[in-house]
């Protein structure tokens, strides 16, 4: 039997050299690449379509450049690529919470503001290594069929009081919205939330925690308000389900307002296609398309009155729906999610 | 052609077969490892910083153990329901038991979310079950069967019984017809049979079925998120959060490291207490 063993000086010799083939095979197949496309990352579902329809499609034609579209938007696999200098993607839209982990890590670069021209963007919205693209509010929802308009919940005092409105409650499973909800409803003013004074915003959650279903994918509290599982939540997709006729009320009152930015991964291989991309994303006329097939807001303000005016109405993007809420803060997110989660999460096992 | 010929006779056929996969798992496995190993220490320079965090911070020990709570009790339920369902497969006759498999087989089509989704609408207040229940005037007021433990050891057990079916169900396929011949030529009713006969030669695929619905178990973290309440954060849940949201890899490494040796720990105190004990056919 001695004579068949391999070496095991051998066998490493073999193993490393296959393994470095695996290794190189991505490079291999990089080199393949067109260098008139633009690679986007979304997130997919109608969100994504819509981005086709009202981005993609009309910038090929305008400037011949193709969008290739893949789905999947993941901080960890941004920065295995930004680590390994193989960057796939060119143009990436993210959550303005993920921003900040993602800058401080050095995954982007800042953008191009000789090609892109951000006077005509909200100026709380405009960052270096991001720009708004869209705004999306975290919004009190309810079903009608618990509550009519007129005695529903509007607040999150209300929110909080479970004998005036019994039921139960759905919640982000997460600090972030919930606590400054929760601050809110302990009578924090919303221009005074940052930074958070956490012990207190844990103590208001108390109240109201045996009542509480948590969730934790956006796509979770459809079904649950459709089945009457829940009366009541916090929610980013509301509007885009009451536009498709589901009986559900909102409430701007100290709704969360964030927004989603366009960003270009450092290294990306077409930065320049990118940042062209991104002030072509920025036009009135291509913000206010994309209202059309999904409920999130223009973050033009030119943009506003080529929208529909019943999807108008009801868009975070709207003075009079922007003045009742606050815009949730990356910044003090950013370093503080981490130990935040962590107490979060012994909260919830307390 | 000759090239292979060669190395076959000079290393014998199974070194040659065993070499691809040896390189694979050194490639995509033992590497990794080393890299998960190694980044949970140096970044760059020699800390313990992480471990020291996981056991100061109360959250950590805790999670662990619901983990282990939650996985135990998965794989006692898919032992026993696994065990019977293994038994009418064994025990049907070949048609029924080609249809049976394949009801076993099918929803393994399915991704995990969908069934995850699944249960969701079948547990649910005023889900499938419910409904039924009600209907049937077991009861008044809906169940809560979701968004607690019930819920999450229900949809793994669901997730996780073929596992044990399998393992069990060729232990069983094994014995010889002859022993039950003898067993009850020499008086033994059948449940004596069962006990004496049946059971301790099918041990080998309880014991491998049980381990392997061990292992998976720790790493769930889409049913613990999805149909867990409060309670049921799984260490696969923190692990997900570190890697994705907050980027500190050297610390999820850790936490993964951690569960990686708790469960050889608990494999080999496992193998050690079955040692011996176990009938000589296949040992896992």
């Amino acid at each position: 039997m001695v004579g068949n063993v391999i070496s095991r000086r051998k066998f490493v010799r073999v193993a490393t050299s296959l393994g470095a083939v695996g290794l190189a095979a991505p490079a291999i197949l990089r080199s393949a690449r067109a260098a008139n496309e633009l690679v986007f990352v979304g997130f997919g579902g109608e969100y994504q379509a819509g981005q086709t329809k009202a981005f993609f499609e009309p910038f090929e034609k305008a400037t011949g450049i193709k969008v290739v579209q893949t789905t999947g938007v993941d901080l960890a696999k941004l920065r295995a690529m930004v680590q390994s200098g193989n960057v796939e993607w060119d143009l990436v839209s993210i959550p303005d919470r993920l921003r900040y982990t993602a800058v401080q890590d050095g995954l982007l670069m800042p953008l191009d503001y000789g090609v892109i021209d951000a006077k005509k963007i909200m100026p709380e919205l405009v960052t270096p290594h991001a720009i708004g693209g869209v705004t999306i509010p975290m919004l009190l929802t309810y079903s009608t069929k618990a509550y009519s308009a007129d005695k529903a919940p509007r607040t999150w005092p209300e929110f909080w009081s479970l004998d005036r409105f019994p039921g139960q409650r759905g919640m982000y499973n997460g600090p972030v919205y919930t606590l400054e909800f929760a601050l809110i409803a302990d009578g924090v003013p919303k221009d005074k939330l940052y930074p958070l004074d956490v012990d207190r915003a844990f103590r208001s959650l108390d109240k109201i925690k045996s009542k509480l279903i948590w969730w934790s994918q956006m796509s979770q509290p459809g079904p649950m308000l459709k089945s009457g599982e829940i009366v009541l939540t916090p929610w980013v997709r509301s509007i885009a389900h009451m536009l498709a006729g589901e009986p559900l009320g909102i409430s701007y009152e100290g709704a969360a307002l964030t927004f989603e930015a366009w960003t270009v991964p450092k290294g990306a291989k077409n930065a320049a296609a990118a940042m062209r991309f991104i002030e072509f994303a920025l036009q009135p006329r291509q913000q206010a398309e994309l209202t059309k097939y999904i409920a999130y807001g223009p973050t033009n303000p030119e943009a506003m009155p080529l929208v529909d005016p019943k999807v108008a109405a009801l868009l975070s993007s709207q003075p009079a729906n922007k003045e009742k809420g606050f815009l949730l803060d990356g910044n003090y997110w950013g370093p503080n999610l981490e130990k935040l989660t962590e107490r979060w999460n012994l909260w919830r096992l307390g | 052609m000759s090239a292979i010929d060669t190395l076959v006779r000079r290393h014998g056929l199974t070194t040659c077969l065993l070499l691809p996969p040896l390189v694979f798992l050194a490639a995509f496995f033992v590497v990794p490892l080393i890299e998960v190993v190694r980044g949970s220490f140096f970044a760059p320079d020699l800390t313990f910083d992480h471990y020291a965090r996981m056991a100061s911070e109360p959250l950590y020990l805790r999670v662990v153990s619901i983990t282990l709570k939650i996985a135990l009790l998965t794989v006692l339920l898919c032992v026993l329901l696994g065990y019977a369902a293994a038994y009418l497969i064994a025990t049907a006759s070949p048609r029924a038991r080609q249809l049976l498999m394949l009801c076993v087989i099918v929803p393994f089509f399915l991704s995990t979310l969908i069934r995850n989704y699944i249960w969701m609408a079948i547990l649910q207040r005023s889900g499938l079950l419910n409904h039924a229940l009600r209907d049937l005037g077991l009861i008044t007021e809906p169940l809560a069967l979701m968004y607690n433990q019930t819920g999450v050891v229900v949809v793994m057990v669901n997730m996780l019984l073929p596992f044990t079916i399998f393992p069990i169900l060729s232990s069983l396929l094994a014995i010889s017809p002859d022993l039950y011949h003898a067993s009850s030529s020499l008086g033994a009713g059948p449940i004596r049979t069962f006990c004496r006969v049946t059971l301790p030669m099918s041990l080998p695929g309880v014991v491998a079925g049980a381990l392997l619905v061990f292992i998976v178990s720790l790493g769930f973290f889409i049913t613990p998120a999805l149909v867990g309440g409060q309670k049921e954060m799984m260490i696969s849940n923190l692990i997900d959060f570190h890697i994705r949201q907050v980027l500190n890899w050297p610390f999820a490494f850790a936490l993964a490291n951690v569960l990686l040796c708790g469960t050889l720990v608990l494999y080999f105190l496992y193998a050690r207490s079955v040692e011996g004990r176990l009938p000589r056919t296949a040992f896992p």
